[in-house]
């Protein structure tokens, strides 16, 4: 219809006439609105154990070699905190052993803990300083839990330092009989001991790696016990560490800005993060357990939240400096001083 | 997130040709019989000092320059256009994903009566752009143009129909997601044509848009297919006008909403009342879960195909501008009400001139929900109350506004505000205490001769809260008439620790001619937000120089 057959009509003509093309349009929309959209009713994917692989093929594959699974392995652990003004004396004492003969024998986690030293402070906690200073809260729930078992840094202070954590004190009550610090004890002197044995468990990592947006990532552990003991239970614990973190560091009242953190224990993937892990079967025969991990906030590295500051610290994560660190520890029911003690520990950079 | 170069080279270099042999007939802006070309540019520049007390962070590359120059050829129905853009690097600010140099944005199009399309990037608006916005925000560092093909067509008089497809602009790349979408436009006194007479005008509209994301997430199963609809009309007569908008949008679960499953609404409702001496305007909006990205892992501002109304005055004073508003896209309802008048001259507050006061208020607040336990289920999170109002309160902005004309070379505005910031909300923190400030502004111009003009202003903001108080003084001079110097200081006096109370003081200097505008200035800058339209991006501290050159033809 053209615009001047319109003339010769009334209003009413007029309206009825275009009636059509209005319907016409609507209609268009509704067809338009139900083809163009998909509605979802069951928006979880559902899978037995574990998330579902991506459909995709992983952006990358690695694992641990064959020579490097059978190492020795020794897990040297750094209870720390930001605020704690003794504790880069304690990761000095490590860093030897991290470019040391045994590099190759060492899996480092440095835990943050306590309210006083690892809390997240509030802007404007420091006269002086950048009002973000000391601001990112490292804890996790499974560092917590850990604390508060073998170290008990509330109470006894930080640094706590331990190696495959061995009891050093038997006779100490919860928290502080393991912790080399308080023993006097160097840290080289058990790893150099523990790590000149045979390895009494094996661990190899195999990762796969969906990069952004899929960011996804699954990983195999095999774990083989060679020797597990009557009565004993052993478990699987799976965590990330990020290396190489520059942040605030309270050092001998100093504070340093880029204070080189290493290992720093970011997530325990498995035993619903408690930081217990899940529990082996009592064979020697390999075993594997599947675990993925898929966070879309925590691994975006590079967005920023939509609104501004951003909450740290989950925001920046680097995955380029994550590693897989897993360890195997076994319960006695003869208690200290080999109680949780860990047999084997593996590491696999993403 | 990206996929593809955004650069397609045979475009580019057809439009670059076409752009070049114009220039290479004339040289000039007006082309003999060959069309016409237009263009404008801008040169940033800031040189970067660290500065710990500030918070100002070591740059090292120490100085940061970035530049976007348009050009526009028109030859009868046929145009194109180029944007080139550089950021070597992005200042401080911006988003470092746009580090380098490039053709950001081209396009040919060709419009006649009927038909209007175009090709390459494009922005375009549905309605009020709840469900449909592509825009460009130099200031803000938001591109989120749509590189495709869009056809306007006009098969009628008072019949618009506008069509669109392609991808987003995701900084150098493009966004994975295809965003397509049809709006149509009624304007019943054009189609009718015995209603063009008639007092009252109404403008009926409708859109659609989807877009489609391959879905790869592997603990949600993602609906590819993400279509949003709305509806609108528009109502004058006389000095009356009325708009409303409907938007609906279907399951749509992002990083943004949290993959919440649950569908989106927004309503957005503006009433204007206007004679000689008053107006008056009222809006209201209601938003949940209205983000719409053609990539759901997007976040911040990136690849946003909507736009949500925005309720608050866009603030010019620097203290107005301490806690600006941002939209929150989950949710909010707010309402805003404005009066304007003129008190007559020659009364008691009107004085020889009259004085012009302007009123506004604004209130927006958490929407009234009900938290369902279905996140290993349907994920719909919350249902809500459509007319309900939440408890939580996001924000509260009275203005009151005077301005007053002394003399002829002598004229005043006073304006208080007075304003409720939740900073946990709307910054996205976690205990950080609600702002309350009261404001002040004493704004001054006096034409000191024909060609010289002082512009003096001083500001307070008082609050107890965060920071505390600022005093902010501003004196610009212009003089000859095209330079002007000037001087702005924000002193944070009211600060509660003493070593931060610090002045943060800016000189400027500049040249004016036309559209050319050369600014050289130097200071501190204060760590910040930056918001246009509820569309914020953070302003880190800084110290160094600054250079500004904008020039348009």
């Amino acid at each position: 219809m053209n615009h001047q057959s319109y003339c010769n009509m009334n209003n009413k003509q007029i309206l009825s006439a275009n009636i059509g093309g209005i319907f016409s349009y609507v209609m268009a929309l509704a067809i338009l609105f139900s083809s163009g959209c998909d509605y979802i009713t069951n928006p979880v994917v559902t899978h037995s154990g574990n998330s579902a692989l991506p459909t995709s093929p992983p952006t990358r594959v690695d694992s641990t070699s064959a020579t490097d699974d059978a190492l020795t392995k020794a897990l040297v652990e750094d209870y720390t905190g930001h605020r704690c003004e003794n504790c880069p004396a304690a990761a000095i004492q490590i860093d030897p052993l991290l470019t040391g003969v045994k590099a190759a024998n060492i899996v480092l986690l440095q835990v943050n803990c306590t309210l006083t030293f690892g809390q997240g402070f509030p802007k404007n906690s420091f006269v002086g300083l950048p009002d973000t200073a000391y601001g990112i809260d490292y804890r996790i729930t499974a560092g917590n839990n850990w604390n508060n078992t073998f170290i008990n840094g509330d109470n006894n202070g930080l640094p706590g330092t331990m190696v495959d954590r061995l009891y050093y004190s038997p006779s100490a009550g919860a928290g502080g009989g393991n912790d080399l610090y308080l023993n006097v004890k160097n840290v080289s002197t058990p790893f150099d001991s523990l790590t000149a044995t045979s390895p009494t468990a094996s661990i190899h990592i195999i990762d796969s790696m969906w990069a952004p947006p899929t960011s996804f990532l699954a990983m195999n552990i095999t774990t083989k016990l060679h020797n597990p003991q009557s009565g004993n239970t052993y478990w699987l614990v799976v965590c990330l560490a990020e290396d190489s973190i520059y942040d605030w560091q309270d050092s001998l009242n100093v504070n340093r800005q880029y204070y080189l953190k290493r290992m720093t224990l970011r997530k325990v993937i498995n035993g619903n993060g408690s930081g217990w892990g899940d529990s082996l079967t009592h064979t020697t025969s390999p075993q594997t357990k599947y675990y993925t991990f898929t966070n879309d906030t925590l691994m975006l590295n590079n967005s920023m939240p939509i609104s501004l500051p951003p909450k740290i610290p989950t925001r920046f994560w680097n995955m380029a400096h994550m590693y897989i660190v897993a360890f195997v520890y076994q319960q006695t029911p003869s208690g200290k001083p080999y109680d949780y003690m860990v047999l084997q520990a593996q590491k696999l950079h993403l | 997130m990206g996929k593809t170069k955004i650069n397609p080279y045979p475009l580019n270099i057809l439009i670059m040709g076409i752009l070049s042999l114009s220039f290479l007939q004339s040289g000039a802006q007006i082309l003999n019989g060959a069309g016409q070309i237009h263009g404008s540019m801008e040169v940033d520049a800031a040189t970067y000092t660290a500065d710990s007390l500030i918070g100002a962070p070591l740059v090292p590359e120490k100085m940061d320059v970035q530049n976007f120059t348009e050009l526009d050829y028109t030859n009868g129905r046929i145009s194109a256009g180029v944007r080139y853009e550089t950021y070597d690097n992005a200042l401080l600010g911006y988003d470092p994903r746009y580090n380098g140099s490039g053709i950001a944005y081209r396009y040919a199009r060709y419009t006649d009566s009927v038909v209007d399309i175009t090709v390459g990037n494009f922005y375009e608006q549905f309605g009020s752009g709840m469900i449909f916005r592509t825009y460009w925000s130099y200031p803000l560092g938001v591109d989120n143009s749509l590189d495709g093909v869009r056809l306007r067509l006009t098969p009628h008089k008072g019949i618009y129909i506008k069509a669109v497809t392609g991808h987003q602009r995701y900084y150098w790349t493009e966004g994975v997601g295809i965003v397509r979408g049809v709006d149509g436009e009624i304007n019943m006194n054009e189609l009718i044509p015995n209603w063009e007479q008639h007092k009252t005008n109404v403008i009926l509209g409708g859109s659609f848009v989807s877009k489609y994301q391959a879905p790869d997430n592997p603990s949600y199963n993602m609906p590819a297919n993400v279509g949003a609809t709305a509806g609108r009309i528009n109502i004058t007569n006389g000095g009356f006008s009325f708009y409303t908008e409907y938007a609906y949008k279907i399951n749509d679960p992002s990083a943004v909403n949290g993959y919440l499953f649950c569908p989106g609404q927004g309503l957005f409702s503006k009433a204007t009342y206007a004679q000689k001496g008053i107006s008056l305007s009222f809006s209201a909006e209601r938003i949940q879960n209205m983000s719409f990205k053609s990539d759901n892992a997007a976040v911040k501002n990136d690849l946003d195909m909507n736009y949500l109304p925005f309720l608050p005055r866009d603030e010019t004073y620097q203290v107005a501008t301490f806690f600006p508003y941002a939209t929150q896209p989950n949710g909010e309802e707010g309402l805003d009400g404005e009066t304007q008048f003129t008190i007559p001259k020659g009364t008691l507050f009107g004085g020889h001139y009259g004085t012009s006061v302007d009123v506004e208020f604004s209130a927006i607040n958490s929407l009234d929900t009900t938290t369902l336990n279905d996140l290993n289920t349907t994920r719909q999170g919350y249902t809500s109350k459509f007319f309900g109002i939440g408890q939580t309160n996001y924000w509260d902005n009275l203005t009151i506004e005077l301005q007053h004309k002394f003399s002829p070379k002598f004229r005043m505005i006073a304006q208080y505000d007075y304003e409720t910031y939740n900073t946990d909300i709307i910054q996205d923190e976690v205990g950080f205490p609600t702002i309350h400030a009261n404001m002040g502004v004493l704004d001054s111009y006096w034409r000191v001769t024909e060609s010289n003009t002082l512009h003096i202003e001083a500001q307070e903001f008082y609050a107890t809260e965060y920071q505390g108080s600022w005093a902010v003084g501003l004196a610009e001079f212009n003089f000859g008439p095209s330079w002007f110097i000037g001087a702005l200081d924000e002193y944070n006096y009211g600060n509660p620790n003493p070593l931060e109370r610090i002045h943060y003081a800016t000189f400027t200097g500049g040249y004016t001619k036309g559209f050319f505008r050369i600014t050289l200035g130097y200071g501190k800058t204060r760590a910040g937000i930056l918001c246009i339209g509820g569309v914020c991006r953070e302003i880190p501290a800084a110290d160094g120089f600054t250079l500004s050159l904008t020039e348009s033809f």
